[in-house]
């Protein structure tokens, strides 16, 4: 449901751009456009009762459980992808500065705090509107996460450190915390008012159509 | 990396993937003729980003039947990637992935 509401949200922005914050109600690991379905361990996710969703962004996949995650859908947006990072996360790395968490913005899309990953990000761009979606780990079974998410041996083999689950952290700061301070965040960031919003009755039925529609349905899970 | 694998339906077909880490992660799982050295199929994946996205289902079907050679690959993607945005590949890498994967069967 949560993919389907950010694809919902982008469809359905007008120039007043949307940040959205949101947690999971089970378990669940995302898995890039682009990524195969063999770089996570399916059959895993079904034994743990771990849901598996494709999302419309691309980068890699993640698991979602203890963690805050946000979208950003906006119509204004810089034109150079790396730009659109560092102008998006900048809301990410100032409210998280604000409790004291020492997080900086590391190109391409991570959110880092000592060099250690706590959030990553995911971009698509369509029809003039740029989706973004983002994690920030509250708490981390490192274990867990990578039972589940298959990490290429490629992809380790020029890091310092050899195994990638010694390059994850978490925020330890409480969902709330966490919520508050992007929320105060925008505020600085973009110099703007904030106003709280809740999906109407008919919009919750359309993001229901689109998540039982595309989102469940397994040729889009599996279609790489 | 998985190794070669004849494709009994047609023993001159071979299937190779391989990955490579650019910016990003990119593997190609693809399916070659070995005699006459052209793409039978072709998958690229991984975790990288393309604006836009649909634009990677156009890649892997209009790269069938290309030979595989670097110049015309890399003359294929320049066209197809034209317009396009993308971050963790190149296409000079993207065509090099490509084309290693032919050489993982020569070795």
């Amino acid at each position: 449901m949560n993919m389907a509401i950010d694809e919902y949200l982008m469809t359905h922005v007008t120039d007043t751009p949307i940040f959205r914050i949101y947690g999971w109600s089970n378990p669940c690991v995302s898995i890039g456009y682009f990524q195969s379905i063999e770089d996570i361990d399916f059959q895993k996710c079904r034994i743990e009762a771990v849901d598996v969703v494709r999302r419309i962004t691309g980068g890699g996949s993640v698991f979602h459980e203890k963690e805050l995650t946000y979208s950003f859908v906006s119509r204004k947006y810089p034109p150079k992808i790396i730009d659109s990072y560092q102008e998006i996360c900048q809301i990410i790395v100032s409210g998280l500065n604000t409790l004291d968490i020492d997080a900086k913005f590391s190109p391409l899309n991570d959110i880092t705090v000592d060099g250690k990953k706590i959030g990553g990000n995911a971009q698509t761009r369509k029809n003039g509107v740029l989706l973004q979606h983002g994690t920030i780990l509250l708490e981390v079974n490192k274990e867990k996460m990578f039972s589940l998410l298959k990490v290429p041996i490629e992809k380790i083999s020029d890091k310092k450190i050899p195994d990638a689950k010694y390059r994850v952290s978490q925020v330890s700061k409480t969902f709330d915390q966490v919520a508050k301070s992007l929320k105060d965040s925008l505020k600085l960031v973009f110099g703007c008012q904030t106003v709280p919003t809740k999906l109407k009755q008919n919009e919750l039925e359309s993001c229901k159509k689109i998540a039982k529609d595309k989102y469940s349905n397994p040729n889009w899970t599996l279609k790489r | 990396m998985v190794s070669p694998i004849n494709n009994q339906n047609n023993p001159n077909s071979v299937s190779v993937k391989r990955c490579f880490k650019f910016e990003k992660m990119v593997c190609v799982d693809l399916v070659f003729d070995k005699t006459t050295n052209t793409i039978q199929s072709i998958k690229i994946t991984g975790d990288f980003f393309l604006h836009p996205e649909e634009t990677i289902d156009l890649i892997e079907s209009e790269l069938v039947g290309t030979k595989l050679e670097k110049d015309w690959v890399k003359k294929k993607l320049e066209s197809l990637l034209s317009g396009c945005e993308f971050y963790g590949f190149s296409i000079d890498s993207l065509s090099y992935a490509i084309i290693r994967c032919k050489e993982v069967d020569s070795h």
